[in-house]
């Protein structure tokens, strides 16, 4: 998934921002996959991400009429989403909610069902998850942009309006947190 | 564990940023020769990148998978949605019949006969995936016309249905390339 332009994002705009509801549509259908990894990457909570998107598409549509620059439209949609999932006051709750679960992890490790690769799997998820949730939040995004969106640093970047030097920085630092808590979580584990 | 702290691992800055550009696709010709030669000397390097690798994986499919089983907000109905579903319901119905055949969901005579409800052998894989409240609402309605049409260019999906310990209950197995979703649906069987 990229966040390049295709043909007809700037004539769906201008339309939009003319009162065509079908213009909008048409543009939430082709970008609606990255907006929802972009406000996880905030929230964390992939059981509200969803509310909080919808939110977002209200609040594009209430304002998209003061997009001076339509050409600059994708750092504006990051932000649009990225603010929405700032107000909605989830972040907090997301650090709570991941904390506990994150603690409540050991408490799996008795179980002995049957399906033991598939809790496996959830356990490893839940500690990689845990481990990504924890990173701060200016490693966290670009790192959870990247590898769900696939995006390269320079749309990275040119979302989060950042250079693309402090892209790569942030991953680097992203990755080497991440392989941290991880080693540190299975030697604490193994004590 | 402060989340913000910085820490190394033996191999300087300028071989980790090596590592990672190559990871992302991002890393030059030139540079590519210059981790070949790094990676053929220095254990700290190779042990990296394996572990960088490996977390990518692990991070991108948890990910994915977390943010894959969200969905349970009401969308608009749509002709392709509902084929959607009314498709899975009827394989999992077709799955409901063709498992009862097996001893596994007929459980033995004495177990009936001291009032004991058949055991549901098959636990979901995800337990967390189940709602507490099972209800229509949980069906994953998905509209494929919100989802940018190159996720399902690729992905290959099927669906079994396992009854549950309720009789209106089954448990739809999603499967795609991906990933295996648990999609709890309760209706009139």
């Amino acid at each position: 998934m990229t966040i390049t332009a295709d043909d007809g994002d700037l004539e769906l705009i201008a339309a939009a921002q003319q009162g065509e509801r079908s213009a909008l549509d048409v543009f939430v259908r082709r970008h609606q996959g990255w907006v929802r990894n972009v406000v996880y990457a905030t929230v964390g909570n992939p059981s509200i991400v969803d509310d909080v998107v919808q939110h977002v598409w209200t609040i594009v549509w209430e304002k998209i009429g003061t997009l001076v620059d339509p050409a600059r439209w994708r750092g504006w949609l990051y932000r649009m989403a990225k603010n929405a999932a700032i107000d909605a006051g989830l972040s907090r709750a997301r650090e709570r909610e991941r904390r506990v679960e994150f603690s409540s992890i050991g408490s799996q490790e008795s179980r002995t069902s049957d399906p033991a690769k598939a809790l496996i799997d959830a356990e490893q998820h839940q500690q990689v998850l845990s481990a990504i949730m924890q990173l701060a939040e200016i490693y966290r995004e670009p790192f959870i942009l990247r590898h769900l969106n696939g995006w390269s640093y320079a749309e990275i970047g040119e979302a989060m309006s950042l250079p693309v030097d402090t892209v790569e920085t942030r991953l680097v630092r992203a990755r080497r947190l991440l392989r941290a808590a991880l080693v540190n979580e299975v030697e604490s584990r193994n004590r | 564990m402060n989340p913000n702290r910085d820490i190394s691992f033996g191999a300087d800055d300028h071989v980790e940023r090596l590592i990672a550009r190559h990871l992302d696709g991002e890393i030059t010709p030139g540079q590519q020769a210059e981790l070949d030669q790094i990676l053929a000397g220095d254990p700290d390097a190779r042990a990296m990148l394996s572990d960088y690798r490996q977390n990518d994986l692990f991070a991108a499919r948890a990910l994915r998978a977390d943010i894959g089983q969200a969905g349970t907000t009401p969308v608009q109905h749509t002709p392709r949605n509902v084929w959607l579903v009314a498709t899975g319901a009827v394989l999992a119905a077709a799955a409901v019949v063709a498992l009862s055949f097996l001893p596994i969901f007929n459980p033995p005579a004495d177990r009936l006969t001291n009032n004991v409800a058949p055991a549901f052998d098959m636990e979901p894989p995800v337990n967390r995936l189940r709602p507490t409240t099972i209800s229509p609402r949980f069906v994953d309605y998905r509209n494929v016309d919100l989802y940018p049409r190159q996720q399902f260019s690729d992905v290959h999906r099927d669906l079994i249905g396992i009854r549950g310990p309720d009789p209106n209950v089954i448990f739809l197995f999603e499967r795609e390339t991906q990933a295996t979703k648990v999609v709890p649906v309760s209706g009139d069987f």
